[in-house]
């Protein structure tokens, strides 16, 4: 397991695959090939219903051991809210007692034990859809598929809220721009904003009300995002945590520039649909939230895995900490021994060449890479 | 593969007559078998093991097993046999016998594998972390064990790689290319001994993959058998997944819903005195099975260990067995005055060896290269530390990482354990900063920072958890929050070793149930004379007498107490090895594995001392330090130290008229200290620290304990 990210984190053209899964077994609708759109089942499920205790022993009058011979329906009967589940017999049929269904279900158990019946409550339908637009690659079955497409995608670092697509719109003209309440209106209400470097507290409270459906910016202050939760965000892991909208942040907390290339690219796709998910969860199983712009294509088969660019010299970096902090840079020299930086710990550094126009010495785990050393000089 | 203790014992294999115990003929084995087998039928298997493994010392009273075994017996065999087992529990080796059908291994006893001993040979132990995997190489030479190297690879037991012996072989062969030492031969298999220089005479292995044991535990009354069964599964190496008792608000569905979102190894399930009532018990299991929990690892049934009142077992198990792989332990409550955990810490450890080990991707091989069974790393952690305490006296352990902080402490040779499971200073770091508060953390800083940005920057090592602090500032951050962590964690410590419910020293009978409120206990740390520091932000702080100032601000150490990290952190490694050959674990811990950072110094609690109140005349002899006798007058809120960088020195404290530094009111404390890089610390702050009101007061004195302690980084944040 790793937790530290891996790129690339912007794509401006590519065969994405994801892997679309159910919570639980269930059946698998699709095969191998079959194309899909974003909202196509590709898998679904029943959840299991609520358990019912019901005293039956107790209701009837007898003991535990006699309510199997009591029972009038068995283990896997379904019932109907009212149904009699169990009588007693009574003095020759006199004085005989009903224990009823106190809701429609299926009979889990009966204890000879306890005197107790375990009615289970139909569950709800669960569904999977497929959210990439594209071809289904692969089948698992009884869990889900992996369906390939076309699309540009930019990688969050940090999100909340779940799946979603709408039409995507700028609500800033620059990636280091504060977005603002004053920027946002009635146009917005249904749409994905593009924000810049931060947005305030009073601006997720205007989107909120206006009903917006995403956001995507650079960096957001912790305790506004406490703020417009209503919770403190405790763990890195927000897969189970409601959200007003979904929230994707690039950068990190506070006020962080998104890169030109980021904003850019999404900002190229304004007016077209795009699929968001703020889900992250940065331990066991490391889920992070991204942006998806479907293209209009479909790859003809399964695409070749593609490696993450490496630490290497020439590469472009982002610096991910203090004192460099969503700085840009091309790696200068790698050294081979740990070096003491200025907090006294020893580690394998990188010499950096950033974009302030010095050449900074960071800790080698501070530093996401980019692009690999082929691609042109960063801009 | 270990055998299912539920197939047949013998695999259809008949054992070899001639290999029989002398005494025993096949009838009488084949008895013995069929006795297997009815326990193994019964989910009998895991405690008349553990019941087995107790008589073995005892072996020579052969008759008396069947005393301790007749409770087994009348469940598991037909009533004409008892006469007849009654004699052969008289043969020498039969208990033996019996324990071999219960392990499936008849044939093997009948032909014992050749176990052929080189004389100082190396030991290879590896631990499987959730995050990196860690061999060492254990070797002989200067007619003592030392460590020979160690070397670390990523754990592959999750996704994509889903075998843990791919890590294992990498951190292997990375072992014999840092060491030069044969470990592995031409096919990539452990090289046999051939003396100490070549080969591994053991391989042993403790792992935590794959987030390590995690267990649910169900109890009837939240504050007795409840927990009860969350001190046994804490002892046996547990993370707890949930806890859930019978008189827990909310109703049976809200419970089934509970159980069925956690997604444990195995549950242990206690509730009821012996002779007690069995109505609610059974209830609990039907609820359990209700909620029909699926293993973590690969298909089959959930292993479910019962130790409640033992009249409803088998209740229980006709609830259980359908959906479970249910086994019966000891009633870890057979009455509310009595605790019984040592048997069933060793049925759950049975149990995660047989049903859950086996089914974690890799792990069959990993158990089949080793000579011992694999221990869960918290226990090797725990039984290394015994051996430390065996040495040092009463020692307590805190083990601080990203996600979690363990804190063990050994009294009277019992080592307890507590898990804090979101105390960590990367993935948790933001929960510490919550449970403590901001401004608590946020005190502990030397300089100025408000809240908001103390947010921004601990939710963004929160986010990339891999990150290190690279300046002062996000050092300091960062080992503000480890002061709050471990303070918090001896919290959690202290209200797991809380007086039992229902016992003497606790609420008894009826009003334990009444109690809400947690006693004020935990540890005492007057009589703790090692604290050891572990993990990442303890073991690896850029400087030694860092570390020293995070454990003694919050451990707030009483008398005279020694400090130590585990430095390389082999803790784990050096468990396991004790149960092999402790003389070589104990000479590796004295001396690769623990670092003596100094001692401290402070009075004993119970009285709070005022800012230049005279506590005591300290006078410290001797030592390799600049002056060789020197003398401190200590005050309240005084924070001194004496440097004493290496060996030993004589110390002798004379108390102010009315306080204790270990020895009791008034009394001179005569010992010998160890020095370190922290030297000897003289802390009169007493257990509360002395924190101003004014803000700046506040930095300033922050910055006069680090700068006394010398552990400011790099530059000066004056």
């Amino acid at each position: 397991m790793s937790a530290g990210r891996q790129g690339p984190f912007v794509e401006p053209r590519a065969v994405l695959e994801r892997r679309r899964e159910l919570p639980i077994r269930g059946r698998v609708l699709l095969e191998v090939g079959d194309r899909v759109d974003r909202d196509t089942v590709v898998a679904s499920a029943r959840t299991r219903g609520a358990m019912h205790t019901v005293n039956a022993a107790v209701q009837l009058d007898i003991p535990g051991a006699e309510l199997p011979r009591s029972m009038l329906r068995a283990v896997g009967d379904e019932v109907a809210a009212g149904e009699p589940l169990a009588r007693s017999r009574g003095f020759f049929g006199l004085l005989a007692s009903e224990c009823r269904a106190p809701v429609a279900g299926t009979i889990a158990a009966v204890s000879a034990h306890t005197g107790r019946i375990l009615l289970e409550e139909p569950g709800d339908l669960v569904e999977v859809r497929a959210f990439l637009p594209g071809i289904v690659t692969a089948c698992e079955p009884e869990r889900g598929v992996t369906v390939a497409g076309w699309a540009a995608r930019v990688a969050g670092v940090f999100g909340v809220g779940g799946e979603v697509a709408a039409e995507l719109v700028p609500a800033v003209g620059r990636a280091d721009a504060t977005l603002e309440a004053a920027a946002l209106d009635e146009r917005h209400a249904g749409t994905i904003l593009l924000g810049g470097a931060v947005v305030d507290a009073a601006a997720l409270a205007r989107a909120t009300e206006l009903g917006v459906a995403g956001l995507v910016t650079g960096g957001v202050h912790d305790a506004a995002l406490a703020r417009w939760l209503g919770r403190e965000t405790v763990l890195a892991d927000t897969t189970g945590l409601a959200a007003p909208f979904t929230l994707v942040i690039v950068g990190g907390f506070g006020r962080v520039p998104m890169t030109e290339e980021t904003f850019d690219l999404l900002r190229s796709h304004a007016g077209r649909v795009v699929g968001l998910s703020g889900h992250t969860r940065v331990r066991a199983g490391a889920l992070r939230p991204e942006a998806i712009v479907p293209l209009d294509e479909v790859p003809d088969a399964r695409p070749a895995a593609t490696r993450p660019p490496a630490l290497s010299p020439g590469c472009t970096v982002q610096v991910v900490r203090a004192p460099w902090f969503g700085h840009r840079g091309r790696v200068g020299a790698l050294p081979d021994e740990p070096v003491r930086v200025e907090s006294g710990a020893r580690c394998l550094v990188a010499h950096v060449d950033l974009d302030a126009g010095v050449t900074a010495v960071v800790p080698r785990a501070n530093l996401e890479v980019l692009a690999g050393p082929e691609t042109p000089e960063v801009t | 593969m270990p055998p299912d203790p539920r197939s047949s014992p013998d695999d259809g294999r008949a054992p070899r007559e001639a290999c029989l115990p002398a005494g025993l003929s096949a009838a009488d084995d084949a008895l013995l078998a069929r006795l297997a087998s009815g326990l193994q039928r019964r989910g009998l298997t895991a405690p008349a093991i553990v019941t087995l493994e107790c008589l073995r010392p005892a072996a020579f009273l052969g008759g008396q097993a069947m005393r301790v075994l007749s409770p087994l017996v009348h469940l598991a065999s037909e009533g004409g046999d008892w006469d007849r087992l009654a004699q052969i529990f008289e043969v020498r080796g039969s208990v033996e016998r019996l324990l071999a059908h219960l392990e499936g291994r008849p044939v093997a006893l009948a032909q014992p594998e050749p176990t052929e001993t080189v004389p100082d040979a190396a030991y290879v132990v590896i631990d499987c972390g959730s995050t990196t995997t860690k061999a060492v190489l254990i070797k002989h030479c200067d007619g003592r064990y030392r460590l020979g190297g160690r070397a670390e690879a990523p754990t592959t037991v999750e996704a994509p790689t889903e075998d843990v012996m791919v890590g294992v072989d990498t951190a292997l062969r990375l072992l014999q290319e840092q060491t030069g030492h044969a470990i592995l031969d031409h096919d990539g298999r452990i090289e046999r001994a051939t003396g100490p220089d070549r080969g591994v005479g053991h391989l042993l292995a403790t792992s935590s993959a794959g987030g390590g044991l995690q267990m649910v535990v169900l109890g009837l009354v939240r504050t007795m058998t409840a927990a009860s069964a969350e001190r046994a599964a804490l002892g046996a190496g547990a993370i707890l997944a949930d806890v859930v008792a019978w008189n827990d608000a909310g109703t049976p569905t809200e419970r089934i819903e509970r159980l069925r979102e956690s997604r444990p190894d195995m549950v242990l399930l206690a509730g009821g005195t012996d002779g007690g009532a069995i109505d609610q018990v059974v209830a609990l299991a039907e609820q359990l099975a209700a909620a029909e929990l699926n293993p973590r690892w690969g298909r089959g049934r959930l292993p479910v260990v019962y130790a409640g009142n033992a009249d409803a077992a088998e209740a229980v198990l006709e609830v259980l067995d359908p959906v479970a792989e249910a086994v019966v332990a000891p009633n870890l409550r057979p009455d509310l005055e009595t605790e019984n955990l040592g048997p069933v810490r060793r049925v759950l450890h049975d149990v995660f060896l047989r049903h859950v080990m086996v089914r974690a991707p890799g792990y069959p091989r990993l158990q089949e290269l080793c000579r011992s069974r694999v221990l869960p790393t918290p226990v090797g952690f725990g039984e290394a530390l015994e051996l430390l305490a065996a040495e040092h006296g009463e020692a307590v352990a805190i083990d601080l990482g990203g996600a979690t902080c363990d804190v063990f402490s050994v009294r009277g040779g019992e080592v307890y354990r507590s898990v804090s499971a979101n105390l960590g200073l990367s993935f948790s770091l933001g929960a510490v900063c919550e449970r403590a508060g901001w401004v608590r953390v946020g005190r502990w800083l030397p300089m100025a920072v408000t809240e908001d940005e103390l947010r921004d920057r601990v939710r963004n090592k929160m986010i990339r958890p891999t990150t290190l602090p690279q300046t002062p500032e996000d050092l300091l951050l960062e080992q503000a929050a480890a002061r709050e962590a471990v303070r918090l964690a001896i919290v959690d410590h202290a209200e797991a070793l809380q007086p039992l419910h229902g016992r003497g020293d606790g609420p008894r009978g009826i009003e334990a149930l009444r109690v809400t409120e947690v006693p004020e206990t935990g540890i005492d740390w007057a009589a703790v004379d090692l604290i050891l520091g572990s993990g990442g932000p303890l073991a690896h702080a850029p400087r030694r007498r860092q570390a020293a100032a995070i454990l003694i601000d919050a451990c707030r150490p009483q008398g005279v107490t020694r400090l130590a990290v585990d430095s390389v952190f082999i803790m784990p490694h050096l468990g396991a090895l004790g149960r092999l050959d402790t003389e070589a674990a104990a000479q590796v811990l004295a001396s690769d594995a623990v670092v003596v950072l100094g001692t401290v110094v402070g009075p004993v609690a119970g009285r709070e001392p005022g800012p230049g109140d005279p506590l005591a005349t300290i006078r410290l002899h001797g030592g390799a330090a600049p002056r060789s006798d020197r003398e401190v007058a200590l005050t309240g809120g005084e924070l001194t130290s004496l440097p004493l960088p290496d060996g030993e020195a004589d110390l002798e404290i004379v108390p102010a008229p009315g306080w204790d530094f270990g020895a009791g009111p008034d009394r001179a404390v005569r010992t010998v200290v160890a020095g370190g890089p922290a030297g000897v610390i003289l802390d009169g702050r007493g257990p509360r620290l002395p924190w101003p009101a004014a803000e700046l007061a506040r930095r300033e004195l922050v910055h006069q304990w680090l700068t006394t302690l010398d552990a400011l980084p790099g530059r000066d944040l004056a």
